[in-house]
């Protein structure tokens, strides 16, 4: 689009008047509605043969002198107001330049009498479209033929939506299937509350505070104020914090007046920004898994008073709330807190898989997570780390763990004596390992082992033999079994 | 700074998700990258700058119910081995040897170009030597004798059955779910659904056997990411000095502040990223990153220097020959035991329209010894309990001969309608054969299994339900087996 361009640069000394241009500027909605209805009661009395206009001549000059020098500063008051930079450049510019003509108009209506009854109508024809976007600029695009209700249904109908996605995938899964479902949760939950709630004043068109709620580019950017979401942490993020201030707080959102969000929507906005604030899609297995889903626990809100809120405080709360509504929140916070360590955590049906692949080895922070989750570590995996015997004898004792990979590690016979405290152990992978035929009384007295690696040991056949005899179900894996060199002489040519 | 960048800016059309989704087209062609961003733009990211959040916290805590396979490896026969010089043995040929193929038989099939005008189809019966092997008492032909070692690991289906007849839409096919170009490979899907267990290494990697004729080409659409976003395309690790194209640093540069220099780089890509919110400029960000990082560790794994004699003599001579099928076989175990995600091999070569025997003499030699080898080598470290290995072609090969046709010499046509495939591993039975073939091995006649229903299975013993992982693109949802697809759970342990 191309329009005429006036430079809203800022030379410095205009900005000790900040204060009170924009003061100033904020008279602008007010004055702008005086010459506005005016110029339609002119138009009317002009157009219409409703009494003599000898009678009206006095109250119509009159009318187009007030409403000429209304509109004046009316088109005054709205440049300082447009210096606010919250207005989008293009629709200022456009309304700025009709709400000027507005003004020269009724001034020739006032200044030439003898074209008095065109010009009167030209005002109101221009004046009508300036007004038009000064309305998109206040309620922002669409406004107009936007209805209120149907964006709320809109909310509710996609949550339901996301309970049904839900049970539909647990039906499927049946037994053995693993539930996968992915989930846009930015674009079908967080998106129609923004646009009901937020970005009439905070989009393309109006962006108060400089800032935009209408994509993630600008939900990222933030504002004036600086970033407004920081993922994972809703406490910290005022995109959530300025909802729940107090209604009397300067800083509460939207501004008292507008229409607020309901309870739920801000928890589902919370749930989201606490779920890491996904703005692609995310995989889910169930509804209470879901990064945004509805929760029994009500908001907390923060006690009225003191503008900021004990934030270290409510981020509790909040923990508190998912931790007692998420199905499986205890592997699913495990798994999360494991992850930011660096093992690669998976989350099985009885527990955890703990992968260190990624790493060199335990750190004592680690050993600390361990610790706090030892009942639910079902598998470690800790292939070619290098652990020594004080290693293993420094882990947890973990009751659940069934499959042990202490496969090219440094260990010894003496990191068989501390295997025993893992009582429910079935899976044992020593291939690689300095283990030898000593250790096998300590191996036969795990009761639950189901299958041993020990290809490339020092424990000899003589000792599998032994250990096999004392163990008969368990299935040893000695690497043995070699490939034979075929008798190239039996086949017959073709 | 003037207004005029800043209004610029604030006139491009509104940033949804899908309209900033670019492809590396586009990309390269904005950024003006050229070359050296397309070869680092093979180097692929596990986690995303952006999805190291999300995908990390979301992706890893699942699935739910411990998935009976971690990882693949696929051992793609492009193609199309015969059936039967392999494993669908049918004595009752031999009989018929030289006899024209019953058109009750074939029902009146479109046959290719190739053979379709010949005047006769005669039959051409395997003249190799099928015995019973294993406690499984299976069927393998003599060309097979590694093979038939570890054939109690096996879970044959010899009811395969693809739609395509011609090369490359049937490897399109089997690798994407549908004919034509441009869907993402099942190893993107995989790396898409399941994400990297190792940071340091891509998701899914590609080795490509350089002792094989290659007569039907391969091209890297097969292991692209399509539409998905492109940190899931596979990479492929070549044979030689330079596994991955430019990873090693130039010459005269010692990449002592390459760490300062890639800092900066993403600093600038994020400023960029500022206004366009485009999803591939994280996963550029992320694949530079990983690209650092495998600048340690690909020499790490690709290095076979110290491995000992012992595993040489397992996978056979040809695996200290860097690039062979049994020196690939022999990476895919290293790389398995890393945790990649999904390694594809394919070996070219078995289109025997012609010369048949020699020609399969020849394919089987190479690929017999190192596929057992590979079988045992997983099995004796453990990570066959979590491995699934997959061992077949496109499609079938005819009953009948292509061509002339004499004892010792014939070639066979491709044959959509049924041929054999194998798994082995985590998840599926050991020691098992699936469906059934007719005498002609030309029709199944019990239990078969197409392409889908492969696609289907292998997703779900990773623990993926197919009909879940779903990707929205041009306004619909795709998957990997499009709308159909059927577990075959006769096979799953």
């Amino acid at each position: 689009m191309t329009y005429l361009s006036v430079d809203f640069g800022e030379p410095p000394r205009w900005r000790k008047f900040n204060a009170m241009t924009e003061l100033i500027g904020r008279l602008h909605p007010l004055l702008v509605h005086l010459p506005l209805g005016i110029w339609i009661l002119l138009g009317i009395i002009m157009l219409l043969p409703i009494a003599r206009r000898t009678e009206m001549e006095t109250a119509i000059r009159l009318g187009i002198v007030v409403a000429s020098l209304s509109a004046t500063a009316a088109a005054a008051t709205g440049w300082l107001l447009s210096r606010s930079g919250d207005y989008d450049p293009d629709t200022v510019n456009i309304h700025q330049w009709l709400g000027i003509a507005t003004a020269l108009a009724g001034m020739a209506a006032w200044l030439l009498p003898s074209a008095r009854r065109a010009l009167t109508l030209v005002t109101c024809g221009v004046m009508t479209v300036a007004g038009h976007y000064g309305g998109v600029l206040t309620h922002g695009e669409g406004y107009l033929f936007s209805s209120s209700s149907s964006q709320t249904t809109n909310t509710l109908t996609v949550t339901d939506t996301l309970n049904i996605n839900a049970t539909e995938t647990t039906k499927n899964s049946g037994d053995t299937a693993i539930a996968k479902v992915f989930r846009h949760p930015f674009r079908e939950d967080i998106q129609p509350i923004l646009n009901s709630r937020c970005t009439n004043c905070h989009s393309a068109t109006k962006r108060k505070g400089r800032l935009r709620l209408d994509t993630e580019a600008f939900i990222r950017q933030g504002g004036k104020n600086g970033v407004i979401l920081k993922a994972g942490n809703p406490s910290a993020s005022t995109l959530f914090t300025h909802l729940v201030l107090p209604m009397d707080d300067d800083m509460h959102m939207p501004p008292k007046g507008k229409p607020q969000p309901s309870e739920r929507e801000i928890r589902i906005l919370r749930d989201w920004i606490a779920a890491g604030a996904p703005f692609g899609p995310v995989e889910i297995k169930s509804a209470s898994q879901t990064a945004v889903h509805v929760m029994p626990a009500p908001v907390e809100m923060p006690a009225a008073g003191p503008s900021a809120p004990d934030m270290t405080q409510e981020s509790t709360a909040i923990e508190e709330a998912e931790n007692t509504d998420t199905e499986d929140p205890e592997l699913q916070t495990a798994a999360a807190s494991f992850n930011t360590l660096g093992v690669s955590a998976t989350v099985v049906s009885n527990g955890l898989v703990l992968n260190f692949v990624n790493l060199k080895e335990i750190s004592p922070d680690i050993l600390r997570a361990m610790e706090a989750h030892r009942g639910q570590i079902n598998s470690l995996i800790l292939r070619g780390l290098p652990l020594n015997d004080a290693s293993i004898s420094n882990l947890p004792d973990m009751p659940a763990l069934r499959n042990l990979n202490l496969s090219r590690t440094n260990i010894t016979d003496m990191a068989m004596r501390s295997l025993t405290r893992f009582t429910s152990l079935e899976q044992l992978n020593l291939y690689e390992t300095a283990v030898s035929d000593a250790a096998i009384p300590e191996i036969a007295r795990l009761n639950k082992l189901k299958s041993l690696n020990t290809w490339s040991t020092r424990i000899t056949m003589a000792g599998v033999s032994t250990l096999q005899a004392q163990k008969p179900g368990l299935q040893i894996e000695t690497g043995s079994a070699t490939l034979r060199k075929p008798d190239s002489t039996q086949r017959k040519k073709p | 700074m003037g207004h005029h960048h800043h209004d610029s800016r604030l006139r491009l059309p509104e940033m949804k998700d899908e309209d900033t989704r670019i492809d590396r087209r586009d990309f390269l062609t904005r950024t003006g990258m050229g070359l050296g961003a397309l070869a680092l733009g093979q180097l692929l990211s596990p986690f995303g700058a952006k999805a190291a959040t999300f995908e990390e916290r979301f992706m890893a805590a699942l699935p739910r119910i411990a998935p009976k396979a971690k990882k693949v490896v696929f051992l793609f026969m492009a193609g199309g081995p015969s059936q039967f010089e392999t494993f669908d043995y049918k004595p009752g040929l031999s009989k018929l040897q030289g006899t024209h193929l019953p058109d009750s038989v074939r029902r009146g099939q479109r046959l290719t170009g190739m053979s379709g005008n010949q005047a006769v189809l005669p039959v051409a019966s395997s003249p190799y030597q099928f015995a019973q092997h294993g406690k499984s008492r299976t069927w393998v032909s003599e060309l097979l004798p590694y093979t038939a070692q570890v054939v109690d690991e096996l879970c044959i289906i010899k009811s395969m059955h693809t739609e395509q007849i011609n090369h490359d839409p049937a490897i399109t096919f089997f690798q994407t779910g549908h004919q034509l170009p441009g869907r993402p490979s099942i190893g993107s899907w995989i790396s898409y659904g399941l994400g990297s267990e190792n940071k340091n290494l891509p998701a899914f990697v590609v080795l490509v056997s350089k002792n094989a004729s290659k007569d039907q080409p391969l091209y890297a659409r097969l292991w692209g990411n399509g539409f998905l976003p492109s940190e899931h395309q596979g990479v492929q690790f070549r044979s030689g000095p330079d596994p991955v194209l430019f990873l090693k640093d130039p010459e005269g540069y010692e990449g002592a502040d390459r760490q300062e220099m890639l800092d900066y780089l993403k600093k600038l890509n994020e400023v960029q990223n500022q206004p366009w919110g485009d999803p591939e400029v994280n996963a550029r960000i992320a694949q530079y990153e990983l690209a650092f990082r495998m600048q340690t560790s690909v020499p790490g794994v690709l290095d076979t220097s110290r491995e000992p004699d012992e595993v040489f003599d397992l996978y056979g001579p040809d695996s200290r020959d860097n690039g062979t099928y049994a020196a690939n076989c022999l990476m895919a175990r290293k790389l398995l035991e890393k945790d990649v995600r999904f390694v594809q091999l394919y070996h070219q070569g078995w289109d025997h329209h012609g010369s048949l025997p020699k020609g399969m003499e020849y394919q089987c030699k190479q690929i017999d010894r190192p596929t057992a080898a590979l079988i045992t080598d997983l099995k004796r470290r453990g990570l066959l309990d979590e491995t699934l290995v997959v061992w077949g072609g496109e499609f079938g090969r005819t009953v009948y001969s292509q061509g002339r046709i004499s004892p010792d010499n014939y070639g066979r046509d491709h044959h959509p309608r049924c041929f054999s495939l194998w798994m082995a591993g985590a998840g599926v039975k050991k020691g098992f054969s699936f469906g059934e073939t007719d005498e002609f091995s030309y029709n199944i006649v019990k239990n078969p299994v197409d392409v889908h229903d492969f696609q289907a299975t292998l997703l779900h013993i990773l623990g993926i339900d197919h009909e879940q992982l779903t990707y929205k693109f041009q306004g619909r949802r795709f998957r990997l087996t499009d709308v159909h697809g059927k577990v075959v759970k006769d096979i799953l342990t």
